[in-house]
C-alpha cells in the first residue's frame, strides 16, 4: 500500500539514511525509536510536509512524492494534536469535509456519526481549549477520519495521556485498525509499540535497524541496541577461546558460557533475557554460576536483581521465589543460564 | 510583615509618575482652560465638523484599502524567507523614522500632476493633490508600518503546525489562510488597523504638503493657531482629541469583543 523507496534527508547534524519500508493494507505498522531518531521526520515526509532529498513515496503503487500535502489523502495527527483553537469541536470535525465541498446536510450527518463513534458527541459545542488530552485525541481522530484517509499517520498519540486514557485509546486504535484502517504509528514507548503493532520497525539515528513482526524482533533482535530497546538487559560482549572451546566474557575471561551450539563467530554479543536466568534453590549438578547480589529494584514485571558473577548480570526473580528476608544486597545465590534461549550476534 | 520596597522600585514609581504627568498635564491643561460654551460653539462650526468628518473617513479609507494589500503581504513576511527580506522589513519601517514633512515632499513628487502616477491618475480624472484621495495616500504612507508590523507579528504567532494540519485535512493554501491564519491573527490585525487609523487621523506633516485644502482637522488646528492664535485653536484641538478618543475606545471595545465563529451549524 505505502512504500518508501530509498528515502533520504539531511540536515546539519542529522541524516536520515536511505529508508526502505513497505506498509500493507490493513496493517498496524509501528515505528519505534528514541527521540531524535528521525521518526517524526519520516512521518512528515510521508504526509508531504517535508520533501526528501532523494527517494520516492508510493501510495497504492502511485508515486506521490511530488503531490502536495492537501492532495495525498493521508490522515495525520501530530503529537500536539493541533485542534483548531478558534473553532468549536463540531467545526473542527467538519473542517475537512467543507474543504472538499461536501453539502451541509451530509456534513452534519457525518459529524454526528463520527462524534458518536468516537464518543465525543457531547463535546461538539465546546471549544478545544477545555478538553482533556483523551478527549482532544478523540476529536482529532474524528476529524482525520472525516477525510476517509487511505492511511493514518499517528505521531506519539499516547504521550500526553494518563494510564487509563492510554488503555482506552489503545482499544480505540485497535478497533479502528480491525475495521480496516491502515495505520502508521510512531512512538518511543516499547510497551505501546508491542501492544499495538502487527508490524514493528526500529529506527535509530536515522537508520532503519530492523523490521518484522513484534514477536520476531523481541525474540531475535538484530543488534545490541534493538535488544536493549526490547528490554533484554544482559548484552554481554564475548569472544571465542580456542583453548577452552567456549565463549568467554570479554571483560572477564574467567566467566565462561557453555553455548549448546557453536555458531562459529570469533566475537559477538550474547543476549540473555533476564527471565531466562534461573535461581537455584540448592546445590545442583547443573552448570551454574555463583553470584553476589549487588542491587535490587522493583519493576512492573516483579523484582529484578543485579548480581556479580565476575561481570554484572540482571536477573528477574519469579514471584514464587519472593519472600521476607530473601534477595537482600550482599547475599550469595547460584544461577543457571538457559543459554538455549540466548542469542549470539556477531560483531562485524 | 510587609517587605520594604527597594530603592530601585521606588525610583521607578517616581520616574513613571513624572512621565505620566508629562503626558497628561498638557492635555489636561488644554481641556481645563477651554470653556464648555467655547467648545459648543466651535463644534457647531461647519468648517470644524467638515474637517473632522474628512479626517475620519480619509483615514478609514487609507486603512481599509491599504489593509487589503498589506495583510496578505504581512502573511508573506511572516511565513516565507526570500532574498533581501531584512531590507524589505527596513523599508517598511522607513516612514516611522523619516520626518513626515519630508515624506510629504517625497510623496508629492510621486503623485503630482507631472509624475507618471499623477499623469495616469489624471487620465482617469483624478488629481491627488488637494484631493481627499491624496490625503488618504499621505495618511497611508506614514501609518502603514503600524498595520504591517502588527499583522506580521500576529501571523508569526500562529503555529505552523495548525496550518499544516489544515493542509493535511485537504484545505488549499487559500483556505488555510482564510480559515486558520487570518482568524487566529485577527486580534493583532485589528489592533494594527486601529493603530494605523489613529496614526492616519493625527497626521499633519505629510498631509499639509499634499493637500492644505480640503482641510483635515490637524491642518485646521494649525491654521487657526497661525491666523487667530492659541485661544481659537484650542477648542478645535480639544474637540478633535475627544472625537479621536471616542473612536479609539469604540474600536478597541469592538476588537476586544468575543469574536464569533462562522461555522455551518
Amino acid at each position: 500500500m505505502l512504500q518508501l523507496i530509498n528515502i533520504e534527508k539531511s540536515f546539519p547534524g542529522f541524516r536520515l539514511h536511505p529508508v526502505n519500508l513497505q506498509i500493507h493494507q490493513g496493517e498496524y505498522y509501528v515505528l519505534l525509536g528514541q527521540s531524535g531518531a528521525g521518526k517524526s521526520l519520516l512521518l512528515e515526509i510521508i504526509a508531504g510536509i517535508t520533501r526528501p532529498d532523494h527517494g520516492r513515496v508510493m501510495l497504492d503503487s502511485k508515486d506521490i512524492s511530488n503531490q502536495r500535502i492537501n492532495q495525498r489523502n493521508i490522515g495525520v495527527i501530530f503529537q500536539d494534536i493541533s485542534l483548531f483553537p478558534h473553532m468549536l469541536v463540531f467545526d473542527n470535525i467538519a473542517y475537512p469535509m467543507i474543504s472538499r465541498n461536501i453539502g451541509k446536510t451530509e456534513v452534519r450527518r457525518r459529524v454526528d456519526e463520527l462524534s458518536r463513534a468516537l464518543g465525543v458527541s457531547h463535546l461538539i459545542n465546546r471549544k478545544p481549549d477545555g478538553l482533556s488530552g483523551g478527549e482532544s485525541q478523540r476529536v482529532a481522530l474524528a476529524r482525520v477520519l472525516a477525510t476517509s484517509p487511505k492511511l493514518l499517520l499517528l505521531d506519539e498519540p499516547l504521550t500526553s495521556l494518563d494510564v487509563l486514557r492510554k488503555d482506552e485509546l489503545i482499544r480505540l486504535l485497535k478497533q479502528l485498525n480491525q475495521d480496516g484502517m491502515t495505520i502508521l504509528h510512531v512512538t518511543h514507548e516499547v510497551d505501546e509499540a508491542l501492544s499495538l503493532a502487527s508490524h514493528l520497525a526500529i529506527l535509530h539515528d536515522g537508520k532503519l535497524l530492523q523490521s518484522g513482526s513484534p514477536e520476531a524482533i523481541t525474540r531475535y533482535p538484530a543488534s545490541p541496541f534493538v535488544a536493549r530497546l526490547m528490554e533484554i538487559k544482559n548484552c554481554i560482549e564475548v569472544i571465542y577461546q580456542d583453548a577452552v572451546g567456549q565463549y568467554i566474557a570479554a571483560d572477564n575471561h574467567a566467566v565462561v558460557f557453555h553455548l549448546p551450539v557453536n555458531p562459529g563467530f570469533r566475537a559477538g554479543h550474547l543476549l540473555i533475557h533476564q527471565k531466562h536466568i534461573r535461581i537455584l534453590e540448592e546445590p545442583s549438578a547443573e552448570k551454574s554460576f555463583s553470584a553476589t547480589i549487588t542491587d535490587t529494584s522493583l519493576t512492573l514485571h516483579g523484582l529484578e536483581i543485579t548480581v556479580d558473577i565476575g561481570i554484572p548480570i540482571v536477573v528477574q526473580v519469579p514471584a514464587e521465589k519472593l519472600g521476607p528476608g530473601k534477595f537482600l544486597k550482599g547475599a550469595l545465590i547460584r544461577l543457571n543460564f538457559n543459554l538455549a534461549q540466548s542469542r549470539l550476534i556477531p560483531i562485524v | 510583615m510587609l517587605q520594604k520596597p527597594s530603592i530601585l522600585y521606588l525610583a521607578a514609581i517616581f520616574l513613571g509618575g513624572l512621565v505620566l504627568l508629562f503626558l497628561v498635564a498638557p492635555l489636561a491643561g488644554m481641556v481645563l482652560s477651554t470653556t464648555f460654551p467655547d467648545l459648543l460653539s466651535t463644534a457647531r462650526e461647519a468648517d470644524v465638523t467638515r474637517s473632522i468628518w474628512l479626517t475620519v473617513w480619509t483615514s478609514m479609507l487609507a486603512t481599509v484599502v491599504f489593509g487589503l494589500a498589506a495583510i496578505p503581504f504581512s502573511y508573506l513576511l511572516a511565513r516565507k524567507s526570500f532574498p533581501l527580506k531584512n531590507l524589505v522589513k527596513g523599508i517598511i519601517d522607513l516612514p516611522v523614522v523619516i520626518p513626515h514633512s519630508a515624506a510629504g515632499i517625497a510623496l508629492l513628487g510621486f503623485i503630482s500632476r507631472d509624475s507618471l502616477v499623477g499623469k495616469a491618475a489624471s487620465w482617469v480624472g483624478i488629481d491627488f493633490v488637494g484631493n481627499p484621495l491624496g490625503i488618504a495616500l499621505a495618511m497611508a504612507f506614514v501609518s502603514l508600518p503600524f498595520l504591517i508590523n502588527a499583522a506580521r507579528d500576529g501571523f508569526e504567532a500562529v503555529p505552523r503546525r495548525l496550518e499544516r494540519t489544515a493542509m493535511a485535512l485537504g484545505a488549499s493554501p487559500a483556505r488555510v489562510f482564510f480559515t486558520i491564519a487570518l482568524p487566529l491573527a485577527l486580534r493583532n490585525i485589528i489592533s494594527g488597523m486601529i493603530m494605523m487609523f489613529g496614526r492616519g487621523m493625527s497626521e499633519f506633516g505629510a498631509v499639509v504638503i499634499i493637500a492644505y485644502h480640503p482641510m483635515i482637522t490637524p491642518v485646521l488646528i494649525f491654521e487657526r493657531f497661525g491666523t487667530f492664535g492659541l485661544k481659537y485653536a484650542r477648542p478645535v484641538a480639544v474637540i478633535f482629541i475627544i472625537v479621536s478618543l471616542i473612536v479609539f475606545i469604540l474600536l478597541r471595545l469592538l476588537a476586544n469583543k468575543q469574536k464569533t465563529n462562522g461555522g455551518i451549524r
